[in-house]
């Protein structure tokens, strides 16, 4: 895994924050409480003179880690966060990889409509997925989430589109170029706290976080970043290799993105 | 009631009172870990989900209550692992 510049990387992140809560007065971010939304959160507050000036929204289906409520009110509380909670069903009717997407995507939509957010920002990454490879720093959904993955806007020379179908929103990628060990170098940095189930813990823990119906842990013994980023320097498995749905195939993940799933 | 008895009762009602009843008493009690046990297999379908279950231990991994998941809101499930905040994730035998 190749580490890139840190600095480089941090600017253009911060400029397409602020970009995004210039040009759209109504724009929140999504927080699961995993690493890369809470560094996305700390380059908010860089971006911001050490405030979040948006809503965070975590979209919780009740089966999360009981260390991640613990974290997520931890963290609200001290950096103040204007966070949203939105409950996610489980609807018995709904099988196979449609636990997760489905649910989760119409308690999204439900929040979008109440709150009337013009633009989310997501914290995605090119590299953690084939399909996420595909996506762009400010990507269109229309008015029913629907992603057009076929046709992307171009991105050139910091030109980013704010295209915005009259009902739709705007998707904000502001860590697309960064890849893990990036994103761990960057809270190595920034001292950001994170999630405790990425450390071990008897011999296991969390590379990737989801709920605990999707998520296995890996072996490892790393209990510290500096372990975690040395572990990341001398693997060569892939870093949602634990997450079930990834495991669909490519049509799958694709499909699910399209719908409107992060 | 204890942990065990009223994890129990959850078996037979999970509405949001009977819930926080429950959150109550853990943190007052001994609780100290979680595990979070499904079908084994992969997740296909969501009854699959209602058959997991969690798992209390105390300080010196001694199982204290088996409980479901899920909570109920009229006719709406939702997931109810909030309820165990301030546990830890139990990795041992």
């Amino acid at each position: 895994m190749i580490e890139q510049d840190l600095r480089e990387l941090e600017e253009k992140s911060i400029f397409i924050i602020r970009e995004a809560k210039a040009k759209f007065g109504n724009v929140a971010a999504l927080w699961s409480m995993g690493k890369d939304s809470t560094a996305m959160l700390t380059l908010a507050r860089k971006a911001f003179l050490g405030k979040v000036p948006f809503p965070v929204i975590h979209i919780d289906n009740g089966i999360d880690f009981p260390e991640t409520y613990a974290f997520r009110e931890e963290l609200a509380k001290k950096w103040k966060l204007d966070l949203i909670v939105a409950e996610s069903e489980i609807k018995p009717e709904i099988s196979g990889y449609s636990c997760c997407g489905a649910n989760k995507t119409e308690a999204l939509k439900r929040v979008m409509d109440e709150h009337g957010f013009d633009a989310l920002i997501v914290s995605i990454r090119r590299d953690e997925h084939s399909i996420r490879a595909k996506e762009r720093y400010v990507s269109p959904r229309d008015r029913n989430f629907k992603w057009n993955y076929k046709e992307q806007p171009a991105e050139v020379w910091n030109d980013y589109s704010s295209k915005l179908d009259s009902k739709g929103h705007l998707r904000i990628h502001p860590l697309l170029d960064w890849n893990e060990i990036d994103i761990w170098n960057y809270i190595r940095k920034n001292k950001t706290p994170i999630n405790p189930l990425y450390y071990s813990n008897k011999g296991y823990r969390y590379r990737s976080l989801g709920c605990t119906h999707c998520t296995v842990p890996i072996k490892s013994n790393a209990k510290s970043i500096d372990a975690i980023i040395k572990e990341l320097k001398d693997t060569s498995v892939e870093e949602r290799s634990g997450r079930e749905q990834d495991k669909e195939r490519q049509y799958v993940m694709e499909k699910l993105r399209s719908l409107g799933y992060m | 009631m204890d942990l065990g008895e009223l994890g129990e009762s959850l078996w037979k009602d999970q509405d949001e009172t009977n819930w926080k009843r429950f959150g109550a008493a853990l943190k007052k009690g001994k609780a100290r870990y979680y595990r979070v046990n499904f079908e084994k297999g992969k997740v296909q379908r969501v009854d699959d989900l209602r058959k997991s279950y969690a798992e209390i231990f105390d300080s010196k991994a001694k199982l204290i209550a088996k409980i479901p998941i899920f909570r109920k809101e009229g006719k709406k499930i939702r997931g109810s692992l909030i309820y165990l905040k301030g546990l830890t994730k139990f990795n041992g035998e």
